[in-house]
């Protein structure tokens, strides 16, 4: 069997050797990054080598057979014999080594190689768009998002003199923004919701008793603030009959007249700081946490002894991280450069449905959990007859996870949530600036339908309703319908019906099934038509990928016969060199037919999932057992 | 019995029952290509269609038929025998093969479309609630009634700006390159190559048919391509490995494939072609006369070939007896 390895060693080498050179004599580089040519042509030439492979193994492997069965078969003369059984042996272990290499190739290599092939020819296009959508975002005077987006340009391409122009131009648009945002006032509207928050957890975690404690104790250090706080916490936490009740109601309100003295100190300054201290702080208890934060944030740069700022600025950003998130949290936008376009569409619970669209996706750990930054999120919703209701869209958003529990029975059965999920995403959609109050980014609904533009009628080949499809408008395909304005609420959050893990699973299956990998495959086939996904092609395709090893197996046996039938005829004659100037011929031959073979194994697959359901697996898997066994028989049957 | 004489039957029933196998084979693949062609995603698959089975029968048989040189030739080359008999035989079965069984079945066929046996194809309406991706456009309907007429959503995800647009009371095209339905293409649509292999076909199934109507004579002169397909025996032997002879037959086979389909459809040959038909159609009151006399010449350079191989290079070799051509 030494020589069968030889032979297939040197001529797989002589291939990639021949696909290496082909790449870079071929030229036709298409528009990439500056000095991204040679890696192209390099990938290129893999993915020749590696799209090839099957046909040069399998041809390597007929023509080592018949070399090697040229001689030392005078022990086949008869069907069935032992020696042909001991060659079955050894075609079976090389097969399996063929068949690993195949597998490896199919699942991980081309795929791989294809995906950075991609991503290279992708990049000029990112750059553009990335220059392009900051440049507009200028223009539009939303300072901040454009200065994210020049960054994702000067990511892509840390050399490009436009991206770095762009950035530039950004950074000094959010100076003047924020220069001008300090000198005015602007009111914000909050929504309040459930939100994971480690202090207000631990906070809450104080049995009544401690709380009591708690407030006792910055009374006797004359710290209203606290003390009004823990008496406050203590009082909320309290049953009706708790003895500690009329405890904590006193110190609560012994802390309130306290803090609402009008000048409790001699210093004029340290009196403004005590204002601006308790105008931030009752903001934080009418629930106006946003205005809070901003006031206890500026408060902290300057006044870093207080520790009770900290404190306070800590409760008021994890209130406002519940229905915010900082646009400087996007941060993370420059490496969502390679990310792709995401979609899937939700049921809502009176059975209509949403669609989303989201343009990129990243995830990240952020305090201590999973969060993910979205970019440019789209959400058309439409009723359970199919009729258009509202479309929604925001330049970003942030997904977190939220628990289950948090949420009532009736909660959970209106918005269609199931408790064995344990954690849904949570979409919040408004962004505000981290030290600026006003910069905000907020959700836009419309409550009219876009239409079709023409262009892209043509190129789908619709046509409008009882016409054919020459039409004036720029727009088409859009009918005015009962008007959903003002009868539905404009939420700066969603929570979606879907399990928290599923956002992962969803990422990929927007690129196809090829795209997963085969345990999160077989995860999403039961869950795809749920998301907007076709059932049937993502089980073909679990089930082609999962079959594919045997399927490869039975080719190799079929090679192997074929190696048998066609060996050298006489095992006198010596091997001439120029024979095997005909092996491309042999390999150019199993390539179209390995091509043929696949389709139709991709079609046969097709239909026994459509007709067997979900004993598709078992009943393609007995179909290629039988073939497995059937030309083994054929094979070990070989005789002189 | 003699060597020779078993080789010859061998040879026969090789043709027969190769010729009935991949037909049946064909005919399956073709059906289920079909079915999968009507399908519109969320629908069962029928297993079985009795009359696209039957139709696709008739479809390939003449392929078959015309490719049935290759399987008889395998044999030949795997059972190497210097005799005539089984080269007689060969010979003997492929002329049937063109010049009765594949005009018979030519005619059975346009017999059944006449009598309207043959299927034709129910476009239903494609269905809701999926995502379809044409190119870069995603396209989402959330209602799709009869007729085709939907409404959705149509997301472009290369645009920059406004990626996302709805619409409603469009009527959608009836079919997509084939497929009814684009998401089952995207599974089982024909991959370039096999499209490729799969155009040349139908193209030559075409002319053939084409030739066929025109009249017995016109078939004679398509027959010319059996002719050289059939001469591509003379390679059976022109080395000692078989599998060289093997490739070469193969090869050669498809050569001429190729070849004749080049000059029946638009390619870089049919300016010459033209010329010389121009000037043979005095001579030749038949289609493309230029093909047969191509034909004709392969044919006889293959067959000199192989008589040559034959006659100089193996006559001494003492294994293939049964005795010599």
């Amino acid at each position: 069997m030494k020589k069968v390895f030889l032979i297939l060693s040197i001529y797989t080498f002589f291939v990639f050797a021949v696909c290496m050179g082909g790449t870079f004599f071929y030229g036709h580089i298409p528009a990439l990054l500056p000095g991204a040519e040679k890696s192209f042509c390099f990938l290129r030439g893999l993915q020749w080598f590696l799209t090839c492979l099957p046909a040069i193994l399998l041809s390597g492997f007929i023509v080592a057979c018949s070399v090697h069965w040229q001689k030392n078969i005078r022990d086949s003369r008869k069907r069935f014999s032992q020696a042909m059984l001991g060659r079955y042996r050894n075609v079976l272990i090389i097969s399996l080594g063929l068949v690993f290499v195949l597998s490896m190739n199919n699942e991980i290599f081309l795929p791989s190689v294809r995906n950075k092939i991609r991503v290279m020819k992708n990049e000029p296009g990112e750059l553009s768009h990335a220059v392009d959508t900051a440049s507009m975002l200028l223009n539009q005077n939303r300072p901040v998002l454009a200065w994210q987006y020049a960054q994702k340009a000067t990511a892509i391409d840390p050399n490009d003199p436009v991206a770095n122009h762009v950035l530039k131009r950004a950074l000094d648009a959010v100076e003047l923004a924020r220069d001008r945002e300090r000198r005015m006032d602007s009111a914000i509207y909050l929504t309040p919701v459930q939100e994971e928050k480690p202090l207000h957890a631990k906070d809450h975690s104080y049995s009544v008793s401690e709380l009591v404690q708690l407030a006792k104790k910055a009374v006797a250090e004359e710290n209203w603030f606290n003390a009004h706080y823990w008496a406050n916490l203590a009082v909320e936490a309290c049953s009706g009959t708790d003895t500690n009740f009329p405890q904590a109601t006193e110190i609560a309100s012994l802390a309130w007249n306290k803090l609402n003295r009008p000048s409790p100190y001699e210093r004029e300054s340290v009196n403004e700081y005590y204002a601006k201290k308790k105008e931030a702080y009752n903001a934080l208890n009418a629930g106006d946490s946003l205005r809070a934060y901003y006031i206890f944030h500026s408060l902290s740069g300057e006044y870093t002894s207080d520790p009770d700022l900290l404190r306070f600025e800590t409760l008021a950003r994890e209130d406002v991280e519940g229905q915010f998130f900082f646009t400087d949290e996007v941060e993370s936008i420059p490496q969502m450069a390679n990310s792709h376009n995401i979609y899937f569409t939700l049921e809502s619970p009176d059975g209509g449905r949403m669609i989303f669209f989201i343009k990129h996706a990243m995830s990240m750990r952020r305090d201590g959990g999973l969060v993910r930054y979205l970019d440019d999120v789209t959400m058309v919703q439409y009723t359970r007859a199919g009729d258009f209701v509202r479309s929604m869209h925001v330049p970003a958003a942030k997904v977190i996870f939220q628990s289950v529990s948090a949420f009532d029975k009736t909660y959970l059965e209106e918005n269609g949530i199931l408790k064995e999920w344990k954690n849904v995403p949570l979409l919040i959609l408004q962004s505000v600036d981290r030290n600026t109050e006003g910069l905000v980014n907020k959700p836009v609904y419309s409550y009219e339908e876009t239409g079709l533009p023409e262009k892209y009628m043509e190129q789908l080949g619709f046509r409008v309703m009882g016409k054919n499809v020459t039409v004036e408008s720029t727009s088409v395909a859009s009918a005015p319908k009962t008007s959903w304005r003002g009868k539905m609420s404009e939420p700066n959050i969603l929570v979606l019906p879907m399990p928290y893990a599923d956002f992962a699973l969803l990422t990929d299956a927007s690129l196809g099934p090829a795209s997963m990998n085969l345990v999160a495959l077989s995860d999403f086939i039961t869950k795809s038509t749920r998301y907007g996904f076709a059932e049937e092609l993502f089980t073909e395709n679990f089930l082609c990928r999962l079959l594919y090893p045997l399927f490869m197996l039975v080719l190799c046996l079929v090679c192997a016969i074929v190696g048998w039938n066609y060996r050298i005829e006489d095992d006198k004659i010596l091997f001439r060199f120029i024979w095997l100037l005909f092996i491309p011929l042999l390999s150019v031959v199993v390539f179209v037919a390995l091509e043929f073979l696949v389709y139709f194994f991709n079609v046969v697959n097709f239909v026994i999932v459509g007709g067997f359901g979900t004993s598709a697996l078992a009943v393609a898997f007995v179909i290629y057992l039988v073939l497995f066994v059937l030309f083994s028989i054929v094979f070990v049957g070989r005789k002189m | 019995m003699k060597p020779y004489i078993k080789n010859a039957l061998m040879v026969a029933l090789t043709f027969f029952a190769m010729s009935i196998i991949v037909t049946f084979a064909c005919a399956l693949l073709f059906m289920m290509y079909t079915i999968c062609t009507h399908l519109v995603s969320g629908q069962t698959v029928t297993a079985f269609d009795r009359v696209i089975f039957i139709e696709g029968l008739l479809s390939v048989a003449p392929l078959v038929l015309m490719m049935s040189s290759v399987f008889m030739i395998m044999y030949m080359i795997r059972h190497p025998l210097l005799h005539w008999l089984p080269l007689v035989i060969y010979a003997v079965l492929y002329i049937l093969a063109w010049s009765i069984f594949i005009p018979a079945i030519f005619t059975l066929e346009k017999h059944f479309e006449q009598q309207g046996i043959m299927s034709t194809v129910d476009y239903g309406h494609l269905s809701s609630d999926y995502f379809r991706q044409y190119e870069d456009l995603v396209i989402f309907y959330s209602r799709v009634e009869r007729g085709n007429l939907a409404s959705g959503v149509c997301i472009d995800v290369n645009a920059t700006y406004d990626t996302t647009y709805s619409f409603s009371n469009v009527r959608l095209p009836v079919s997509e390159g084939g497929f009814v339905d684009n998401l089952v293409k995207s599974s089982v649509g024909l991959s370039p190559v096999v499209a490729l292999v799969i155009g040349c076909i139908y193209n030559l199934m075409e002319t053939a048919r084409f030739f066929m109507l025109n009249g017995y004579a016109n078939w004679l002169a398509f027959a010319s391509f059996g002719l050289a397909l059939m001469s591509v025996a003379g390679l059976r032997r022109i080395s000692r490995w078989r599998i060289v002879n093997l490739t070469f037959v193969l090869f050669f086979t498809s050569l001429i494939v190729v070849m004749n389909v080049l000059s029946f459809v638009p390619s870089f040959l049919t300016g010459f072609e033209t010329f010389m038909n121009g000037l043979l159609k005095k001579v030749f009151n038949y289609a493309n006369p230029i093909l047969f006399i191509m034909n004709t010449f392969i044919a006889l350079a293959l067959f000199l070939t192989g008589l040559l191989i034959d006659i100089f290079n193996h006559s001494d070799d003492a294994y293939l007896s049964g005795g010599s051509l």
